[in-house]
């Protein structure tokens, strides 16, 4: 048993019970102290609140408002929030969206538990920390500037897209970010233009294509 | 008028034309007797006038010795019992050119006359005779009219029949016609049913050699028309088939990819992540800890499984297509360093079918390889563009043309025909053409259409 963690206070946001399992076994067997467990970012945001953790793992999908716009809410409220998100895929555009809305760092859930317990260790020591896997995609897409046309889509609009293309309706939508049916229409909108795409399937594709849902 | 002629059917103009070649025909026959007639009328008044010229001259020889003052009682008692002398008239004239006697008009047919054009015609030309009587002049005047009036009624008789010939020609060619062009009623018949899209028409082989060649020829396209609709059919049912099974297979895909991702991957991190735990917890545990590690490593492997699998499943996006195309093009170039090609690429931002990306990078591939095997060209040009739903390739060299080149028939071997049944499958179009400067083009077309959007 190393003690690398030793008494940090960790918040945990999956949708997935048996993987929250594993993430507190692991990091309680790093010495760390898992604080509560969120299944959507809702609760995420509120449980935060409630515990006052020294950081947050969470998720980047998960049902309700998702990963990405927990993590917005949250530093509106709380900027100096220390979050590791975590991630299924493996594309450039989620993990440089998550680093520019301020998480501390991102991780891709494939990787080694011992990874793991250090991305863990390095943000909760105020670092950031970004999966060795994804540096070099990451690093090359702010180089070159990447044309992908959802990069230019706003924070919002990509959270909406996000859902959207996961097949929900424009009314669920507006459901979990508490926005009205019109507002969420007129981001839908802006969103085909931007990405020159004319119904929902063509947007799920996008989404596939970019890695952003798998298909 | 020429409408109206239009209006007449092939049987009566064909039937016309054959009784106009008779009538023709019996105009020049009828010509010929005419001159004929002419002849032997002319032949036949001159040997009567010189018989009769003859006659009379003993007869007046007879009277030489009378004397003059009976003269005119006996001639005219000779004369008058003769009447008319074999169609010629015969005239008596006084010394002071009094007529003492004519003689009477001919009895045979009395009375009748011919058309003045027609005597015309025939009548020949005779100057009268005059024998001199003493101081009295005998006149003797040749008269073909009776024989004129015979021709005009033989004439007659014969027009008579060959107008009923000529109606019998006209009857009888447009009766034979009738029947011999019946088939063709048949055939119009046919050909409007196919023109009207029924193509099971067909005709029975005709007796009349010609027309049967054309009943042959008609089945033989018709089973041509019907054969190619049917592969049409055929080939539409077919692409439909392939259509809905692709996008079966498109959604089957996806849910699967959904299942390995949503399920498989999250039960393979939690297991890595508590076999994790598990090799934290048990450091004084070698027994255990050992397996544990093994878990970390083999779900490490499967995750990695997953991935590969996952990847496969995507489909190829433009962000991965363009990669692999670049990378298809940069090996080539450098195995090929002694052609210079030159590429544009223009691919958008919209994602490409998988089935759409497979088949450029092949015809690419196999484009180049063409190059390199059959043109001897020194430079190659390539572009891939993107416009209104269809994705076009063009790949041209300035090799040799086509010479020696693959054509683009099936079974031609090479890759061309690979890569024609690769396009026809997407229902696109390939085309190879040999510019005038030279060298050889290929064009493909394909269809860039997102299938799942349409089975959805």
């Amino acid at each position: 048993m190393n003690h690398a963690l030793q008494g940090i206070r960790v918040l945990l946001a999956d949708d997935h019970a048996i993987v929250r399992l594993g993430f507190r076994l692991l990091l309680e067997g790093a010495g760390a102290n898992v604080v509560g467990e969120a299944s959507c970012g809702e609760d995420a945001v509120r449980l935060y609140a409630e515990t006052q953790p020294d950081m947050l793992v969470m998720d980047v999908s998960m049902p309700g408002i998702g990963g990405l716009a927990a993590l917005e809410r949250l530093l509106v409220w709380e900027a100096k929030a220390r979050v590791l998100m975590l991630s299924a895929h493996h594309d450039d555009i989620v993990p440089v969206r998550a680093l520019r809305l301020g998480a501390s760092g991102y991780l891709c859930k494939r990787a080694a538990p011992e990874e793991f317990l250090r991305a863990v260790g390095q943000v909760a020591g105020g670092r950031r920390y970004l999966d060795p896997e994804l540096a070099q995609a990451v690093a090359l897409a702010q180089l070159s500037g990447s044309t992908n046309p959802v990069d230019t889509l706003t924070e919002k609009e990509l959270a909406v897209f996000l859902k959207l293309a996961e097949g929900r309706s424009v009314n669920d939508v507006a459901g979990d970010f508490c926005l009205s049916p019109s507002t969420v229409g007129t981001h839908l909108y802006n969103i085909k233009q931007k990405l020159n795409v004319r119904n929902s399937a063509e947007l799920t594709l996008v989404a596939v294509h970019n890695g952003l849902i798998e298909a | 008028m020429i409408a109206n002629r239009r209006r007449l059917s092939l049987h009566t103009r064909v039937g016309l034309v054959f009784t106009g070649l008779a009538a023709s025909l019996l105009l020049i026959l009828a010509g010929l007797w005419l001159h004929g007639t002419r002849n032997a009328i002319h032949e036949e008044v001159e040997a009567a006038n010189r018989v009769s010229v003859q006659w009379l001259k003993a007869l007046v020889g007879e009277l030489n010795e009378v004397p003059p003052s009976a003269l005119p009682i006996r001639l005219l008692g000779v004369v008058r019992p003769l009447g008319r002398i074999r169609a010629n008239a015969l005239e008596v004239l006084a010394p002071d050119g009094r007529s003492l006697y004519h003689s009477p008009p001919p009895t045979y047919k009395a009375g009748r006359s011919v058309p003045s054009w027609f005597a015309a015609l025939l009548t020949p030309e005779f100057a009268p005779r005059r024998l001199p009587v003493g101081e009295l002049q005998l006149i003797l005047q040749p008269d073909a009219s009776r024989s004129v009036i015979d021709a005009w009624d033989d004439l007659l008789a014969m027009a008579g029949w060959a107008l009923a010939l000529l109606a019998v020609i006209f009857g009888v060619s447009r009766l034979a016609l009738d029947r011999a062009l019946r088939p063709l009623e048949q055939v119009m018949a046919a050909l409007d049913r196919t023109g009207s899209g029924r193509f099971d028409t067909r005709l029975p082989v005709f007796a009349t050699p010609e027309l049967g060649r054309l009943s042959r020829a008609f089945n033989g396209m018709a089973d041509r028309l019907s054969e190619a609709v049917n592969d049409n059919v055929r080939l539409e049912t077919e692409h439909e088939v392939a259509r809905r099974m692709q996008g079966h297979l498109e959604e089957e895909r996806r849910s699967i990819a959904r299942e390995l991702h949503d399920e498989l991957a999250q039960g393979i991190t939690a297991v890595r992540a508590l076999a994790g735990a598990i090799v934290q917890r048990s450091g004084d545990l070698p027994a255990v800890q050992s397996p544990a590690q093994s878990i970390v490593g083999v779900t490490g492997d499967m995750q990695q499984g997953v991935k590969n699998i996952l990847q496969r499943l995507r489909p190829l996006s433009v962000t991965g297509f363009a990669p692999a195309l670049e990378r298809l093009l940069g090996a080539w170039r450098t195995q090929h360093e002694e052609i210079e090609l030159s590429v544009d690429l223009a691919l958008g931002n919209k994602p490409l079918p998988d089935e759409v990306a497979q088949a450029v990078l092949r015809i690419v591939q196999e484009g180049l390889t063409n190059i390199v095997r059959h043109s001897g060209a020194s430079r190659a040009e390539l572009c891939v563009s993107r416009n209104a739903g269809r994705l076009q390739i063009r790949l041209c060299d300035n090799g040799h043309g086509r010479d020696g080149r693959p054509s683009a028939q099936a079974g031609s071997g090479f890759g061309l025909a690979g890569m024609g049944e690769r396009v026809a499958a997407l229902a696109g179009q390939l085309e190879f053409t040999t510019p005038a400067d030279g060298g050889f083009c290929l064009l493909a077309t394909l269809p860039d259409l997102i299938l799942s959007e349409e089975v959805s």
